[in-house]
C-alpha cells in the first residue's frame, strides 16, 4: 500500500449545521478561492438562497469493497458512508484549539457519569430507517456487538477496547459501560457507524465476509441518503433518504459517486464537467483551476506532513547532530515555494501545525548551510575527493528511499539531494516500488526515507515514536528509542485533563526536535475544488464531504 | 483437423496451467501481502491473524503446555499455512469446482468480478479492433493501389507517425482537445451520470459518445501498423499473374483489387487477427485507466499493487487462454482459406 497510510483513521461524521450560524470570515486569498487558517472552511453563500432540486457527481479513488461500515476498510468508502449511516453525534472539523467538540446526531443529548465510568445517550424520537422501522438503542448496542465481535473483524476494533458493555435502558435510551476513564470516551463512543439490526442480522456474523458488496442493505439507511445502485468499477448511486428526521435536507436529491482512479482523470472530468468535485488536489494544478471561472478553491490546513525519516541506528545518521545538520542544510522554503507553489508550511513537529497539541512557540529550524558545515566539521567529517565529506576512510554518502510512484515525492528528493551536496554529503536517491519500500522500512532496511503521515485527529504519537513501536508491526521505522519519550507517551496519551497533557506533549516535541529523528519538511495545505454551482459547502481538513446534506445547487449567471 | 484441435487443446491446458501457476508464483514472491491494506496501527495481532485464517493464509494451532509439574494448559496460536498448501488448495478449487475463487480485497467472487467487467471490456476492444481492420485495410490497399504517389507518401508517413506515438500521450492530448477545451466528447467513464437514458438508443448514443476516444486511441496505433502490413501484402500479390490476367481479361480496375487480389492479400492480415484477439482481452490495460473504462484492465491495474492474488491469477487464466483460443484460431482459418496449408 502507499506509504501515505491513514493513521488511526478516525471516523468523523457529516456535520449538520454544527459550526455556528454565521459564516466564517474568508477571502484574503485568491479570486475563486475561500482560504482560512484553520482546519476547516466554509463559503460565503447566502443560506436564505438555498433551494432544493438537482444532482451532482462526486469522485471515488476507488472501487468500493462493501458498504458494510464494519467490513470496509477503503478511506474513500467512508465518504459514501457518512451519508449513509448515523453516528451519535456529529464530531466538529476542528481540532486546532483543543480536542473536537460533539453535536447531536442520533443522540439529542448525552450525560458522562462523574466518574467517567458511563455515558448515557438519549436517541432522537423521530429518526427512522428508511424502511419506516425506528431507529432504537437496540441498533445502538447491535453495532457495538458488531464492532466487538470476533468473526467481523473490524479493524478498528480497539476503537472498543474500553467499552465492556452497553445496555438498553428503554428503546430511546442506552448506556454505554466503560472499564477505565479515558481520555477520547465521547470520541471512542462515536466512532463506528449506527447500523440497522432488522437487517443486517439477518445475515449471521459468520457468513459477513464472504456477503458481496452489502448494497441492498445500505439501502435501508437512516441517515441523508441511501444507496440505491452500485455498479463495480463505475458508480455509486445515492438518493434522499425520504425519512430523514431533518425537514428540508438533503437539499440536492440525488448524488452519483464516480469511481475514477487517477487524478488526473478525475482533473479532466472535472474540467470537462464529468465531475462536481475533485479533492486533494495536486498544488501544481490549482493555478488552472481558479483562472478557468468555473470553479471555487478551498483552502485550509491539512492532517498530512512529509518528511525526511532517518534510521536513528544506521551510519552515518545514527549521530543526532549529523541528522540537524541535514536539516539545516535543506532549504524547505524552497522546496514549499517550488513543489507547493506555496500551498504548504514548512514542518516543524510530528503534532502537526493545525493540532491542539501543537507547541505554538516552536519554529522551523532555520535553512543555514554555513551552520551544517560547521556542525558536520565539529564531527570529525572533512572534506574529502569528490566534494563528498569523510571521516575515518569513510564517505558521508547514503542512498534515500521514495516511493516510485509518487512523482512530487521523487523531485523533491531531486531538489534535497542538491542542497546537502552542497555541505558535502552525497544522498543518492533510490526509488522502491510502495510493497517493497514498506518491507524495508519494516525492517528497518533504509538509511533515509522521504515519505508522509496523516495524522489522526486524537493525539497519540505511541505507533510512530515510542520504543515498543520499532517491532515489524509498530510504525517507529526509524528506530528511535528515548526513555523520556516513552514516559511521556506513556503518560500524557491516557490523561484525561487535556491541559494537563499539553506541557508533557510540548516536552515531547522539543526532544524530537533536539533529536532530529525527523527532518520535518512540509505541511502541505488541504486543497479541495468544487464546481462554482455547488453552494453551502463546508471543506475540511478530515473531508470534503461533511456537509453535502446543506449543500445546493445555484446555477451561475452566464 | 480434428485430432489436430484437441491435441493443441491439450497442449494449450498444459500451458494454460504452466502460465497460471507462474502468476502465482511471481506474486507470491513479490512482496506484501492483500492484507497489507488492512492492517492498522489498532489493530490487535489475534484479529489480524483471525481474518488471515478467514481467507486461508493462517492456521491456528492449540499446543499444550506444561505450565505446572503435571498440569497442562492449552494455548492458542496461528501459524502462517505454507504457500504449497494454498496453491495446491487454490488449484484443487479451479479444477474440481471452475471456482476462481474470492478477491481478498474486493470481497467478491473473481467470477462476477470477471463477469461484471469482461463484457465492458469487449465493447471497447471489439470496437477498437474493428476499427483497426477495416481502417488498417482500407489505407493498405489504398497506398498500394497509388504506389509512388502523393497519397502513398502521405499515408507513408502519416501510418509511421501514428505507429511510433505512445498511446497514452495520444489519449490524453485527445481529452485535452475534445473534452477539457473543446467539450465535445466526455473525458472518461462509459455512462454520463445522473441523466436518465430514455430508452435503448438514446443509452447506445451515450455509450457510444464515451467509446470514441477509447476506441481510437486503442485501435489507430494497430491501424497504422496493419495499413503498412497490408500494403505490402497487396502489392506482392499485384504483381502475380493470375492478376495480370484478370486485368487482361479486360476487367475494370476495381473488381481486380476488391475480388481478386484483396483475397489473397488478407491472408497475412488474418493471421495478425488471430495474433489480436487476446488483446480484446487483456490489450485495453493502459486505455482502460487513463478514460476510467470500468472493465477488466482497471481491475487488475488495482489488484497487483494490492497483491489480491485471485483476481490476478484469474485474469491471467482468461488472458492466456484467450491468447492459445486466438493461436488455434488463426490457424484454423489459415487452414481453411489458404488452400497450400495442411495441418496435420
Amino acid at each position: 500500500m502507499t506509504r501515505a497510510r491513514l493513521l488511526p483513521a478516525l471516523v468523523l461524521a457529516v456535520l449538520a449545521g454544527g459550526c455556528g450560524s454565521k459564516p466564517p470570515a474568508t477571502g484574503g486569498g485568491l479570486k475563486n478561492e475561500y482560504r482560512r487558517d484553520g482546519t476547516w472552511v466554509k463559503d460565503d453563500a447566502d443560506e436564505s438562497k438555498a433551494k432544493a432540486g438537482g444532482s451532482i457527481v462526486l469522485p471515488l479513488l476507488n472501487d468500493p469493497d462493501s458498504f458494510n461500515p464494519y467490513l470496509s476498510t477503503y478511506a474513500d468508502v467512508d465518504d459514501v458512508l457518512r451519508l449513509v449511516f448515523p453516528t451519535l453525534m456529529h464530531e466538529h472539523p476542528d481540532f486546532e484549539k483543543g480536542p473536537p467538540d460533539f453535536t447531536p446526531f442520533a443522540a439529542e443529548s448525552w450525560e458522562i457519569a462523574k466518574d467517567r465510568s458511563t455515558i448515557t445517550f438519549h436517541l432522537r424520537k423521530d429518526m427512522n430507517w428508511s424502511d419506516g422501522v425506528p431507529l432504537t438503542a437496540e441498533d445502538v448496542r447491535y453495532s457495538w456487538q458488531t464492532a466487538k465481535d470476533k468473526d467481523v473483524a473490524w479493524v478498528n476494533n480497539s476503537i472498543k477496547d474500553f467499552i465492556d458493555d452497553v445496555k438498553v435502558v428503554d428503546d430511546k435510551t442506552v448506556v454505554l459501560h466503560y472499564t477505565e476513564a479515558s481520555p477520547y470516551q465521547v470520541m471512542d463512543a462515536n466512532d463506528g457507524y449506527i447500523i440497522p439490526k432488522h437487517v443486517f442480522s439477518k445475515i449471521p456474523y459468520a457468513d459477513w465476509k464472504t456477503h458481496p458488496s452489502w448494497t441492498a442493505e445500505a439501502g435501508v439507511s437512516a441517515g441523508p441518503y441511501r444507496v440505491v445502485e452500485f455498479t463495480s468499477q463505475e458508480r455509486v448511486v445515492l438518493e434522499a433518504n425520504p425519512t430523514y428526521y431533518r425537514k428540508g435536507f438533503p437539499r440536492i436529491p440525488r448524488v452519483t459517486f464516480r469511481v475514477i482512479k487517477k487524478q488526473e482523470a478525475q482533473r479532466d472530468a472535472l474540467l470537462s464537467g464529468g465531475l462536481d468535485v475533485v479533492q486533494t488536489v495536486p498544488a501544481l494544478d490549482v493555478k488552472r483551476f481558479v483562472e478557468d471561472g468555473r470553479f471555487h478553491l478551498f483552502n485550509c490546513r491539512s492532517r498530512g506532513f512529509t518528511y525526511v525519516g532517518w534510521n536513528c541506528r544506521r551510519f552515518p545518521v545514527d549521530d543526532p547532530d549529523v541528522r540537524r545538520a541535514m536539516t539545516l542544510a535543506i532549504d524547505r522554503d524552497d522546496l514549499v515555494e517550488s513543489l507547493y507553489v506555496g500551498y504548504a508550511d514548512v514542518g516543524s513537529s510530528p503534532i502537526i501545525s493545525s493540532m491542539w497539541a501543537h507547541d505554538r512557540t516552536m519554529k522551523p529550524l532555520p535553512f543555514d548551510p554555513e551552520e551544517a558545515k560547521k556542525t558536520l566539521e565539529a564531527r570529525g567529517w572533512k572534506p574529502g575527493a569528490g566534494g563528498v565529506r569523510e571521516k575515518d576512510g569513510k564517505r558521508l554518502s547514503f542512498p534515500i528511499l521514495v516511493s516510485s510512484v509518487n512523482d512530487l515525492r521523487i523531485r523533491a528528493c531531486t531538489k534535497m539531494q542538491a542542497y546537502v551536496k552542497n555541505v558535502g554529503v552525497e544522498m543518492k536517491i533510490e526509488t522502491v516500488e510502495p510493497n517493497t519500500l514498506s518491507e524495508r522500512l519494516r525492517k528497518h532496511d533504509f538509511v533515509a526515507e522521504y515519505g508522509a503521515w496523516y495524522v489522526a485527529t486524537k493525539v497519540d504519537e505511541k505507533v510512530t515514536w515510542h520504543s515498543s513501536s520499532t517491532g515489524y508491526d509498530g510504525f517507529n521505522w526509524v528506530d528511535y528509542r528515548n526513555p523520556r519519550v516513552d514516559e511521556i507517551i506513556e503518560k500524557a496519551r491516557v490523561m484525561t485533563d487535556f491541559a494537563a497533557a499539553k506541557p508533557l506533549w510540548d516536552e515531547f516535541q522539543r526532544i524530537i526536535e533536539k533529536d532530529q529523528p525527523y527532518t520535518f519538511v512540509a505541511e502541505p495545505r488541504q486543497l479541495n475544488v468544487y464546481a462554482k454551482r455547488l453552494r453551502g459547502v463546508l471543506s475540511a481538513a478530515v473531508g470534503p464531504f461533511l456537509n453535502v446534506e446543506e449543500w445546493w445547487i445555484e446555477e451561475p449567471a452566464k | 483437423l480434428l485430432t489436430y484441435v484437441v491435441r493443441r487443446l491439450l497442449w494449450g491446458l498444459l500451458i494454460v496451467w504452466g502460465v497460471y501457476t507462474l502468476s502465482f508464483v511471481v506474486v507470491e514472491a513479490a512482496p506484501g501481502d492483500p492484507f497489507a491494506g488492512i492492517e492498522s496501527p489498532k489493530m490487535k495481532e489475534a484479529d489480524f491473524q483471525r481474518i488471515r485464517e478467514k481467507w486461508g493464509y493462517s492456521r491456528s494451532v492449540v499446543d499444550r503446555v506444561e505450565v505446572a509439574p503435571g498440569r497442562f494448559e492449552e494455548r492458542e496460536r496461528y501459524e502462517p499455512v505454507p504457500v504449497t498448501t494454498r496453491y495446491l488448495k487454490q488449484l484443487g478449487n479451479l479444477v474440481l469446482e471452475g471456482n476462481l475463487g474470492t478477491s481478498i480485497v474486493q470481497k467478491r467472487p473473481v467470477l462476477h468480478m470477471l463477469g461484471d467487467a469482461i463484457p465492458k471490456t469487449l465493447v471497447l476492444t471489439v470496437t477498437a479492433l474493428l476499427l483497426e481492420m477495416v481502417l488498417g485495410v482500407a489505407l493498405g490497399i489504398l497506398s498500394a493501389v497509388r504506389k509512388g504517389t502523393k497519397v502513398d507518401e502521405g499515408l507513408t508517413v502519416g501510418t509511421l507517425f501514428v505507429y511510433s506515438m505512445p498511446g497514452f500521450w495520444l489519449a490524453e492530448m485527445l481529452v485535452l482537445v475534445l473534452a477539457v477545451k473543446g467539450g465535445w466528447l466526455p473525458s472518461s467513464g462509459m455512462h454520463t451520470e445522473n441523466v436518465t437514458q430514455p430508452g435503448f438508443w438514446a443509452d447506445v448514443y451515450d455509450v457510444g459518445k464515451h467509446l470514441v476516444m477509447p476506441a481510437f486511441v486503442l485501435g489507430v496505433t494497430g491501424a497504422a501498423g496493419i495499413a503498412r502490413f497490408q500494403r505490402s501484402a497487396m502489392l506482392e500479390v499485384i504483381r502475380q499473374d493470375y492478376v495480370r490476367t484478370a486485368r487482361a481479361k479486360g476487367l475494370d480496375e476495381r473488381t481486380v483489387i476488391v475480388k481478386h487480389a484483396l483475397r489473397n492479400a488478407l491472408i497475412p492480415v488474418i493471421t495478425l487477427l488471430g495474433l489480436s484477439l487476446p488483446f480484446l482481452v487483456s490489450g485495453a490495460v493502459i486505455t482502460e485507466t487513463i478514460f476510467a473504462w470500468p472493465g477488466m484492465g482497471q481491475q487488475v491495474v488495482a489488484a497487483i499493487p494490492a497483491r489480491d492474488i485471485q483476481v490476478i491469477t484469474g485474469f491471467t487464466l482468461v488472458a492466456s487462454v484467450m491468447v492459445l483460443i486466438g493461436n488455434l484460431l488463426a490457424d484454423v482459418l489459415y487452414a481453411l482459406t489458404d488452400p497450400r496449408v495442411r495441418l496435420s
